[in-house]
């Protein structure tokens, strides 16, 4: 009996271990068990053909098996350009119509609207259930200010024609959310921080606010029954409200899980036995208030949507959804149907995924073009942004095994910087990877950048774009240099009168932070562990923040042209810029040439960083790396870097690309570039700090600045919060003069030492 | 007596018939009550200590969540690499070396005193008992109104004209956490001596004194030996005290604080947050064969020096 007693509890620790090992452990061999099973949430595309209308849809209801559409059209207005023949630019006329059409496409049929005689603009129509259209117009009032007017109509006869411009009187510094029908023949309008619920003649039946300082509201539907549902974000996570429209009270409050990104929970009228529905970035949920439950109904990542693209959407039932979607911000919108999929004949793909802790919007764009184009893989994003908690969330699946096989690393990951992680051998050296593949390679990166990419020897990630960091002096007050050691700075700062501030702030704190921002690194060996925190040119640092004011600095206070004054006239030494070329043009505007671009202080006199935009990289512990590098190689790819140099803010890192950018902003022509793109030369002007700069073209000798200034610049910017609280709890000590210069740097040394120790 | 069997001595009566004890034999329904009752704490134990012990083994062992490929003793042999893994178990160590000795030594002159017929000994024994009642945030509150740079001790010291000192910031540290410990643990230590003292029975002292033994010899050769399980016990509390004195050094200082001060559990808790689990995991198996070693002495010398006096 006592073997058998052993014998058992042993099988019962093996079968707890044995548990607690399958924690987190995949579903299918596919996946890296960060992802779900989402046949069952899978949407697909469906053929909507509707013809038959003209112009820029929006505006989509839908009452029984119609739709209902508004459409806006810009043509020329030629009788305005022949009376005013002296206008510099091309008169637009905008006509509104609206259209109704069958639920399963077809041609759409326009409804006869009331006269609008003055071509006022429909800035939106509501619906009543008995098809009772009330048209909300923006007029001209000719002053310069808009105001609103109400046309209720139906069956095509005018019933009432009506002011609502109380909807805009109330808007005060806010904006308008939406606007609905409510119970009881009112009208409800969502602004950012209140509801208030109008009648028909504008008197305000009630008015419901939520804690501006801490929430704030993002959508509104009415329910069939009259509920009103309301989306509140705030500190706490997001909720849907209740709303008693005649007491401007919020009744009942329903937790939404997840739902903190920036889709904010949007609401949307519930059917199907669902109250409401609400999207997140990840998919929607639909909600049953009886149960207090939410019910997953569409993963985007499986039915490669973009909520970011959705211009409206409807869920006709809980397996349709139709939206007005446009693909690209200026591209005209157009209808999609999402109609749910057999969970059986969904795509048996490979999942690859890629998270992101903060959320980003050109990643989420060019997973969904890789998936819709691959037939073999797809790659689920995971953003953490939207979680309650996205540090924990993050941790609690890193613990459990879940690792994506692509990060986004612009940031770090979470409280590592990208150095903690390249040492923890998180990433996969992309070097084979790019001497391997047909498409990119290590030459066509930009010198420069590609060596501030280089970490001992390996490139661990992608980087479409990059901007450059660089402190801007007088050349009248620093001569020729193009560089300078940390003593040389103290020094030209110390010849200085004892009132010129070093940057715009004020405080210590501010400057060293200023400091550590850039020049952390020049005091860490990564690899040794040794640090240099006790060395003559940190005391220097510490010794020129010292020269500033104990004030805090109240940046409510900014005045951008009492900050241009002052560097103008020497009273603020440096500025430190973002370098792009027409920021560049404008610094030299500003300083009339008078403008150097010495840099930060350096060991080396090298005070110039890149600061990477949308960094990639591969997880050393995936399973599909060649899948994984084919996604992130294409933001280096030509086809990428090419078609988005034009909006992207910060430049290209392909050296092909670089040249166009740079062609871009010296041009004084307008041209259509190899790739396509139309080119216009740099025009029009920039209010900076009470002054109008122009933008012109860059000339040749400018040109030839930049370019000196980006071949010049060899690191990147590697950003690490832990190191910088700890130094600067420490500083704080000798800026109020508790301590010496000596004794804070000693203190320093030894507490950063052991950071450093600790994460080499 | 004719031998023994099984360690039991083998009696006879008074035929010299060997005497059989029968173990009772217990009816298996009382035997499933005892199951029932043993079964709570046999699937607490096993849930919470021995299965998230089996599952550091294994982290410990393999290269990373995701992979899972065995490595061997790589783990152990980077963290015992680390420089600051290294910092953090001298400093443990030295912390331990230091406050445990104290601790035990500092109760017993307590416990000793108090047992003695002194004036208030129920207010000392209340007195030297309330630091356990004060939460940890309290006691580093009152710890940092003492010992800041601008603290109380400084302010005492400038006033006789010394320099001040940075207590949590220079060599002076461990020591000023070894107070904090002592102050906090002597209480609990005291109770535990003070109770084994009045325990040692009172024939063999009354005995002693008769056959002219004196104070000292009383103490040393009965008293100390009759307490010694009780300071063994006490030992090993403040050894495991002491390596749980990171919480109040990380109230005090945070993730990174000054060297000496960085101890095992700083590095655990920091490992832990920058999410490197196999490196957190080697630590802790490290730490827990250390922690064996010590404790297996520990027991060795109580062995030696306390057997015969335990019934």
């Amino acid at each position: 009996m006592k073997q058998g007693r052993r014998v058992l509890a042993l099988i019962l620790s093996f079968c707890m271990i044995l548990g607690l090992c399958a924690c987190g452990k995949k579903k299918d061999e596919g996946s890296n068990g960060l992802v779900e099973d989402t046949s069952n949430y899978t949407f697909v595309e469906t053929n909507f053909d509707l013809t038959g209308y003209k112009g820029e849809v929006s505006n989509l209801v839908v009452k029984g098996d119609s739709i209902y559409f508004r459409t806006v059209e810009y043509t020329e207005d030629e009788e305005a350009a022949a009376a005013n023949p002296d206008y510099d630019g091309t008169p637009m006329k905008v006509t509104s119509r609206l259209y109704k059409a069958s639920l399963e496409g077809g041609t759409a049929e326009e409804i006869g609207m009331p006269s609008n005689e003055n071509d006022d603009y429909l800035y939106y129509f509501l619906l009543s259930d008995d098809l009772t259209f009330y048209l909300i117009y923006s007029v001209d009032s000719g002053n310069g200010e808009e105001t609103y007017r109400a046309v209720k109509f139906k069956e095509g006869e005018t019933e009432e024609n009506f002011d609502v411009d109380f909807i805009r009187a109330n808007m005060g510094d806010d904006w308008i959310n939406s606007v609905e029908l409510g119970p009881d023949n009112t009208i409800i309008v969502s602004y950012g921080e209140k509801i208030i619920t109008f009648d028909m003649s504008g008197k305000v039946i009630s008015t419901a606010k939520v804690d501006s300082a801490v929430s704030y509201l993002t959508g509104l539907t009415v329910a069939a029954d009259g509920t009103v549902y309301t989306t509140v974000m705030g500190e706490e996570g997001t909720s849907v409200k209740v709303l008693d429209v005649k007491t401007g009270e919020f009744t009942d409050e329903y937790k939404l899980e997840n739902a903190n990104d920036y889709s904010g929970g949007s609401v949307i009228a519930g059917s199907d036995g669902y109250d409401f529905y609400y999207q997140t970035s990840s998919g929607v949920f639909g909600y049953k208030v009886a149960d207090k439950s939410a019910e997953k109904i569409l993963d985007n990542n499986a039915s490669m949507i973009d909520t970011f693209s959705m211009i409206n959407q409807v869920m006709v039932n809980k397996d349709t959804m139709l939206a007005i979607v446009s693909d690209d911000f200026d591209a005209e919108g157009k209808f999609v149907k999402y109609v749910k999929a057999d969970p059986e004949s969904v795509a048996n793909k490979t999942v690859l995924t890629c998270m992101t802790l903060y959320g980003n919007y050109e990643l989420k764009q060019q997973i969904i073009k890789y998936n819709k184009a691959s037939d073999k893989y797809r790659i689920d994003l995971i953003d953490y942004s939207e979680k309650d908690d996205p540090m924990a969330a993050m941790s609690a699946d890193i613990a459990a095994g879940k690792i994506p096989d692509i990060y986004d690393v612009s940031y770090g990951i979470g409280n590592l910087s990208v150095k903690q992680c390249i040492g923890k051998g998180m990433f996969e050296d992309l070097t084979s990877y790019y001497d391997n593949d047909p498409d990119v390679n290590r030459d066509m990166i930009l010198p420069g950048v590609y060596e501030a990419l280089q970490m001992d020897g390996k490139i661990y990630f992608t980087a479409p774009a990059a901007e450059i960091i660089t402190l801007i002096a007088k050349t009248s007050e620093i001569g020729d240099l193009e560089g300078w050691t940390f003593t040389e700075m103290k020094e030209f700062v110390e010849s200085k009168p004892d009132d010129a501030r070093i940057f715009y702030s004020t405080s210590k704190e501010d400057n060293l932070r200023e400091f550590l921002y850039l020049n952390v690194d020049d005091f860490v060996n990564w690899s040794t562990g040794e640090c240099q925190f006790d060395t003559q040119g940190f005391k220097d640092i510490l010794a020129m923040c010292n020269r500033a004011s104990d004030e805090e600095m109240n940046y409510d206070d900014y005045d951008e042209k009492e900050y241009i004054e002052m560097l103008k006239s020497g009273k603020i030494l440096f500025l430190e810029g973002y370098m792009t070329p027409d920021q560049f043009a404008i610094y030299e505007n500003l300083f009339g040439g008078d403008i150097s671009f010495v840099g930060y202080p350096s060991p080396d006199r090298s005070g110039n960083y890149f600061s990477f935009n949308g960094c990639l990289a591969i997880s050393a512990q995936s399973k599909y790396k060649d899948i994984a590098w084919d996604f992130i190689k294409i933001f280096m790819t030509k086809e990428y870097q090419s078609s988005n140099y034009i909006d992207t803010y910060g430049l290209p890192t392909r050296t092909d690309i670089f040249d166009a950018y740079l062609k871009k902003y010296t041009t004084t022509k307008k041209y259509t570039d190899e790739w396509g793109n139309e080119i216009e030369p740099i025009s029009g002007s920039m209010g900076v700090g009470g002054l109008e700069v122009e933008n012109k073209p860059l000339t040749a000798d400018q040109e030839k600045a930049y370019r000196d200034l980006v071949d010049n610049t060899k690191k990147g910017l590697w950003y690490d919060s832990s190191l910088q609280d700890i130094i600067i709890e420490e500083a704080k000590t000798y800026f109020s003069g508790e301590k010496s210069l000596d004794e804070v740097c000693s203190v320093i040394q030894n507490r950063v030492t052991t950071y450093v120790n600790e994460n080499k | 007596m004719r031998g023994k069997k099984n360690d039991f001595e083998q009696c006879f009566d008074v035929n010299g018939n060997p005497i059989v004890y029968k173990k009772p034999k217990m009816k298996l329904k009382d035997r499933a009550l005892a199951d029932l009752f043993l079964a709570p704490s046999f699937f607490g134990i096993m849930l919470f200590f021995v299965a998230p012990f089996a599952v550091i083994i294994y982290y410990a062992g393999i290269d990373n969540p995701m992979s899972r490929q065995f490595v061997g003793l790589d783990n152990y042999k980077a963290v015992l690499e680390n420089s600051a893994f290294r910092d953090a178990a001298a400093n443990t160590a030295t912390f331990s070396l230091m406050a445990v000795p104290l601790a035990v030594l500092l109760s017993l002159l307590m416990a000793i005193v108090l047992e003695a017929n002194i004036p208030l000994r129920s207010s000392f024994r209340t007195f030297f008992l309330s630091p356990l009642m004060v939460p940890v945030a309290s006691v580093v509150l009152i710890w940092q109104v003492l010992f800041d740079h601008h603290g109380v001790i400084n302010q005492v010291i400038q006033f006789f004209g010394g320099n001040t000192v940075d207590w949590f910031k220079s060599s002076y540290s461990q020591v000023v956490v070894v107070l904090l410990f002592l102050w906090k643990n002597l209480g609990y230590n005291m109770i535990i001596i003070m109770a084994a003292l009045g325990a040692i029975p009172r024939d063999v002292l009354e005995v002693s004194v008769l056959d002219g033994a004196s104070n000292w010899k009383q103490f040393f050769y009965i008293k100390l030996r009759y307490i010694s399980p009780s300071l063994f016990f006490v030992g090993i509390m403040s050894l495991i005290n002491s390596f749980k004195v990171f919480r109040e050094v990380y109230l005090l200082t945070g993730d990174y604080p000054f060297g000496k001060m960085y101890m095992l559990q700083h590095f655990m808790n920091n490992t832990f947050k920058s999410l490197d689990y196999q490196k957190l995991s080697a630590a802790a198996i490290i730490m827990l064969l250390v922690m064996i070693v010590v404790i297996a002495v520990l027991f060795i010398v109580e062995d030696k020096t306390g057997k015969d006096v335990e019934g």
